[in-house]
This record gives structure tokens, sequence and C-alpha cells, in this order.
């Protein structure tokens, strides 16, 4: 139903125009017609809280590209006029702002002046640009709507049915749409703010589509709830208040920005009279609020925010009109939801679900830590992501640990299902990871470098190449008559293929032994104790350690056992039961009551050989950085006959 | 209705007053920030924190 026309109020008499002097986008009250500007005001105010879903392409965005018709119509305006609608108390702070930054990023320091000069200017050509209130208040049921539907997809994210655009590691918050957590806490506390004044507009006939707006007004809190109870582990020092504000040169901008917003507010608080009451106290305060919380959790707002200022102050302008009856802006919503699709399902150049370009930051700033913590996570999502493991590699061999490289390396290279983000990686990188670590492990000496370099290739498909280096690891030992079975599978285990011992069993068990035992700087041949079972040698023990967890192997003629203690962060710390194990180290072989053997590492890990070889961890192993088996340790037990004989 | 000088006038008065409520808030907002990272207690936050504005 049409509401009645409402007389138009104008402003004071100082901001009276000339007769020939129009109102910027506006065809006249009471038209049907929507002009371009609102079109672009509209799409603007829907497209912010988007964030990332709004990307164009690189960096582009829908809300830039909505901005430019703006930017020329006020150009137009001012070439016409020589004057635009924004006062000079609002748009001197901007230009100052502006001009500090760019002088700022002149002498070097890290600031990014052309998003803040798009921010002044999205501002000054916004206040301008607000023809009436029905224009901030449809803009606002925009953001609101849009903020409704970024919600919805952060909880949609949370529930890992899509990949989130930004996470934080310590606390695991995922959101969709923001580019980082920090800046999704300012959108949705901006957008929160927003709701009282929208709210009491509403009620007070100040904006009049009642059903849209009631809908709006119970779906964003509904979705924020949602957000929030989904179960998360929130921890809130992740979300530190600022502590730069006032350095020297930010503090300038912080006092800029401060003074513009106090003259916004102050022009809503002295516009009593010709703006409902309640909005003098509401809008003012709501923009105090705001501020504040910008200041909180942002350090640069974003431009949503600005958007929001922007159309805030513009409802105190005093010549808006009051009354109109539009078309809904439908054009704006398809354009929009078009382009959330496609970012939706394609992943385009520059997109921040693209963990590959922040890998390779992390690489080059050497954050190996950070970078492997954010793969873990990735991983955690999206299990089949398995380029995650192929830079978790990089990053441990830009460290020289290859012994931890080379599982991940393999992990990227496993078949799996289809990949969500990114796909496995391409030959090129593979070839390029292969040769650089054979150049390192070339250069290192035999026993050093372990088989990191032939595990990689068997990884990489290339079992004969690996095979035909091994082979060449030195003079096979005369052990005939030893059973290779054993020799072949543990080799096969230490290469992270358990399936090529069957294969590996028909080399001699003289080379078997030589390349285990060129395998690592502690690795031995020992002769087995006085009684102990003939028929369960050759014995062979071996510890792999992982970052994560001690591998630790049994081989033997009456079969192989073996057991892993996964070391994870809080739940089994490096402690000193770890020390204790190391200062204990090997013991001998022992005979048991029950007709065992037992050979003890430390406190915490046991080999029995009875009537088929076991491992039992009897407490908590933990590795440290500098423990010195990375690459495994093999003790090979024979009949005491051959080694004698050698 | 307020004439254009006694409305600039009022303009001026109250952003001085929503300008000192908001550098106040920024004042705290930077002490606590300093506090939670420097873990300082807040004393120490309020002197650094007028130590960094003056230098």
């Amino acid at each position: 139903m049409k509401r009645p026309e409402t007389p138009v109020r104008t402003g004071p008499s100082e901001i009276n125009r000339g007769a020939d002097e129009t109102i910027p986008g506006d065809a006249g009250a009471g038209t049907r017609h929507v002009p371009l500007s609102v079109y672009c005001i509209y799409l603007l105010a829907l497209s912010w809280p988007l964030g990332a879903y709004q990307r164009v392409f690189w960096e582009v965005h829908l809300h830039q590209l909505a901005f430019i018709p703006l930017a020329l119509e006020t150009l137009a305006y001012w070439k016409r006029h020589k004057r635009i609608q924004t006062p000079f108390e609002l748009f001197w702070p901007c230009a100052a702002i502006t001009a500090l930054v760019f002088v700022l990023a002149v002498g070097g320091r890290p600031v990014s002046p052309f998003k803040v000069a798009g921010g002044s200017a999205a501002f000054v050509v916004l206040y301008h640009s607000v023809s009436r209130r029905q224009v901030v208040w449809d803009a606002l049921h925009c953001s609101m709507l849009a903020g409704t539907v970024m919600l919805l997809l952060s909880v949609l994210a949370r529930l890992n049915w899509i990949f989130p655009t930004a996470y934080d590691l310590d606390t695991r918050f995922v959101m969709a749409g923001p580019y980082s957590i920090q800046e999704g806490v300012v959108i949705v506390g901006t957008l929160l703010l927003v709701l009282p004044p929208f709210l009491a507009a509403v009620k007070a006939g100040e904006y009049h589509r009642t059903r849209f707006a009631w809908t709006t007004c119970v779906l964003f809190p509904a979705a924020v709830l949602l957000l929030i109870f989904v179960p998360v582990r929130v921890d809130l020092p992740a979300w530190r208040p600022a502590h730069q504000l006032f350095l020297v040169p930010a503090g300038v901008l912080v006092l800029l920005v401060l003074w513009g917003c106090a003259r916004v507010a102050a022009k809503l608080i002295v516009a009593g009279s010709y703006l409902p009451k309640f909005m003098t106290v509401v809008l003012p305060v709501v923009i105090i609020v705001g501020v504040c919380l910008v200041m909180i959790f942002g350090k640069i707002p974003p431009v949503g925010v600005v958007v929001l200022l922007a159309l805030l102050a513009a409802y105190g302008k005093p010549h808006l009109q009051r009354e109109t009856e539009w078309h809904r802006p439908f054009l704006p919503a398809i354009i929009l939801a078009v382009i959330v699709m496609v970012n939706l399902t394609v992943m385009l150049p520059g997109d921040p679900r693209n963990y590959e370009a922040e890998a390779r930051q992390a690489l080059a700033r050497g954050d190996y830590d950070g970078l492997r913590a954010n793969m873990s996570f990735v991983n955690s999502l999206a299990p089949s992501e398995r380029r995650t493991h192929y830079y978790s590699a990089r990053s441990y061999f830009e460290e020289g640990r290859i012994f931890q490289a080379v599982p991940q390396f393999a992990r990227s290279l496993r078949d799996g299902p289809k990949p969500r983000l990114l796909p496995p990686p391409a030959t090129r990188e593979i070839e390029s990871f292969l040769n650089e670590l054979r150049d390192f492990s070339s250069a290192l000496p035999e026993r050093i470098r372990g088989l990191a370099y032939e595990r990689a290739l068997i990884a990489a498909g290339r079992e004969r190449h690996a095979l035909s280096l091994l082979e060449l690891r030195g003079e096979p030992l005369m052990l005939q008559g030893v059973r290779s079975s054993p020799l072949a599978h543990a080799l096969a285990e230490a290469l992270g293929a358990p399936g090529m011992g069957a294969m590996l069993s028909a080399w001699e068990p003289g080379l078997l032994a030589v390349v285990l035992e060129s395998s690592g700087p502690l690795n031995g041949i020992w002769p087995a104790p006085e009684g102990f079972p003939v028929h369960q040698l050759p014995c062979v023990v071996m510890l792999l350690p992982s970052d994560n967890a001690l591998h630790a192997c049994i081989f033997s003629p009456a079969g192989q056992g073996g057991g892993v203690q996964f070391v994870t962060g809080e739940a089994m710390p490096f402690t000193d039961a770890l020390a204790l194990a190391l200062d204990t180290g090997w013991s001998d072989w022992q005979p048991r009551d029950d007709g065992h053997w037992k050979l003890r590492f430390g406190d915490g890990l046991a080999f029995l050989i009875g009537s088929s070889p076991q491992v039992l961890f009897t407490a908590p192993i933990a590795l440290p950085a500098d423990y010195p088996l990375q690459g495994g340790e093999v003790r090979i037990y024979l009949p005491k006959e051959y080694l004698t004989n050698e | 209705m307020m004439g254009a000088r006694e409305r600039m006038r009022q303009e001026r008065k109250w952003t001085i007053v929503v300008f000192n409520v908001l550098l106040l808030v920024a004042a705290l907002v930077q002490i606590y920030g300093l506090h939670i990272r420097g873990r300082q207690d807040l004393i120490s936050a309020a002197r650094s924190a007028v130590v960094e504005f003056v230098e």
C-alpha cells in the first residue's frame, strides 16, 4: 500500500541552493524511476559485507566497480556547479588523511595509500550522492541482508561445508567472506550497531518497507546467534586491542579520523530541527560506539565501515527528501548473486582461500613453523588437499630437515579424492623438489643422508632409479645362509614402501645389511647374545622418528611387529621421560622367565622376541629437535659366527 | 529554527565534546592494548602510552 506523501522538509537556510541546483541523482519526488546513482549505492551497500565473495578479479571488487559511476557523477556535478554536497568540514579531514598517507608511503612507511584514499573518496562521494532518506535506509537494509548472507556462509564454513576465507589458527574460528577474523568481527559489530536506529526508523515510519525490514531485523541477529553457538573454542585474547593508536605518525592519522567522526556525530546531534528527535541521539551514539569498536578490533577499518559512516552522516543532510516509492533494487542483488556464485564455485587468482600464495610468502620470509601450522589447519579442513603436504615438505627442506621433508613429500603424491581447492603437485614441482633434494643429500656423507633421496624417488614412482642407487651403497657382506626376508622388509619399511619387501627379498642378505647399515650414523650390526633363538635371526630393530610420532619396528624370520607412539602437542609433550629414555639408551637383549627375549630402549620402549616379535610402549617417549637420529636408527642382529668371520 | 551561525557554533561545540570522548576511549584502548601485549600493569602501560604519545 502506498503511504501518504509527507511534505518535503527543508534544512537550514545556509544550505539552500540556487534554483538551477539539483539534488544529485534526484529525478523528482514520487518518481518510480530509480537513478543510476541509487542503484550504485545499493550495489555498494550490498556487496561490501561479502568481502572476498564479491571479488571480480585480483584486487578488484564489486563495491569498487559500483563506486566508479558515483565518483564520475560527483565529478560531473562538481564541474557543473563548482561545488559538491559534501561540506568542507567533512571534506578536509578526508583530504588531509589521504595526503598524509601518501606522504608516509613515499617515506617508506608500511601503509596502504590507495586503500585509505579509496576510503576517504568513498566517504566524500557517498555523502554527496545520497539524495533521499529512503536511500539511506534502503542501503542499510541491503547491507544487513548481505551481512546475513555472509554470516550464513560462515556458519556453513564452520560446519565445513564450504572452505572459509578467513581463519584463526589458535581459536580455529572460521568465517566465509571477510579477509580476516578481525575484519569479520568489525563487519558484524558495525552492522549490529546499525540495527537499533534501523528498527527505530521502521517503527517510526521513516522506513516503510515494513515486512522486509522486520525480516532483516530478525534474520541478521538470528544469523549472529547461529554463528556464535556453533561449537567453537573462542579465545578472545587472539583479538587483542590496538596498541599503536598514538604512535607517530599513525597518531596523527588517528586524530584526523577521530576528528572527522566527531564532526559527523556533531552534525547529527544538532540536526534536531529537521530530523526525528530520537535519531539525533541514537545515530551519534552508534557512531561513537562504532568508532570505539573499530579502534579495538581493526587496524584499518574495512571499506564497509566507511560506507556505513557516510550513509549515517548523509542521513543528517538538511535538504534530503523523505518520501518515495521506488521499485525494489533487484538488479544489484542479481549482479551480486552471480559474482558470489562464481566465487563460491571457482577459485580465481588472488582468492584468499588459495593457501599456496600464503605458503610461498611464508617460505620467502622463512616462517616455517607458521607455514606448517597453516598447512596443517587447511589439511584438517580439507584432507584431500595434498598440496599442503608439499609445502610442509618444502618448509622442512628449507630447514635442512630432509627426513621430515620426505614423508610429507610422499604424502603429497599419494592418490586420493579430488581436492577441494588446489590440484596435487605438478610434475614440474615434483622434479624441482627431487633435484634440490638430490643436490642437498649428495653433499652429505652417506651415513648422514640416509635413505631420504631414495625414499623420495620411490614416492615419486621411480623405484628402479632408487634401487639402482641403493645397489651402489658398498660391498655386500658375506652372509650366505642368512635369510634375507627380515632385512628386505626392514629396508622396505625404511624406504616408506612396505609393499616392496617381497621384491627386495630377492636381493642378497649381505647387500641388504650393508644398505641398512649405511642409512644412519648410529646404525650397526651386532652379534646376537648367547642363547638367543637362532630361528629368530637375522633380527632387525628399527626406530623411525617423525615430527609427531615415533615408529618402532622389529623384523625377524618369525614375522614382524611394530608400533607408533604419536606425540601431539600438549597431549603427550616431550618431557623428562624422553631425557630419561635417551640417557638410558639401548640395553642388551635379556632373557625373561617366560622364555621371551627383551630389548629395551630407555624406560619407555621395549622389543620382545617370543613366538613372534612385538613392540611395547611402556611410557611416553618424546624426541627433541636435536635428537641425532633424524633418519632413524637400525640395529641388525646376526648370528655371532658371521661377524667373527667378517 | 537555529540560524546558520548558531548551528555552526553548536556543531563545533559538539565536535569538541565528541572528539574528547573518542580521544579518551582511544587512550584507554591503547593502554589496555599495551597492558595485554606487554604483560605490564596498567600504570606502567599508561606511562608507556604517554611516552609514546610525547615521542
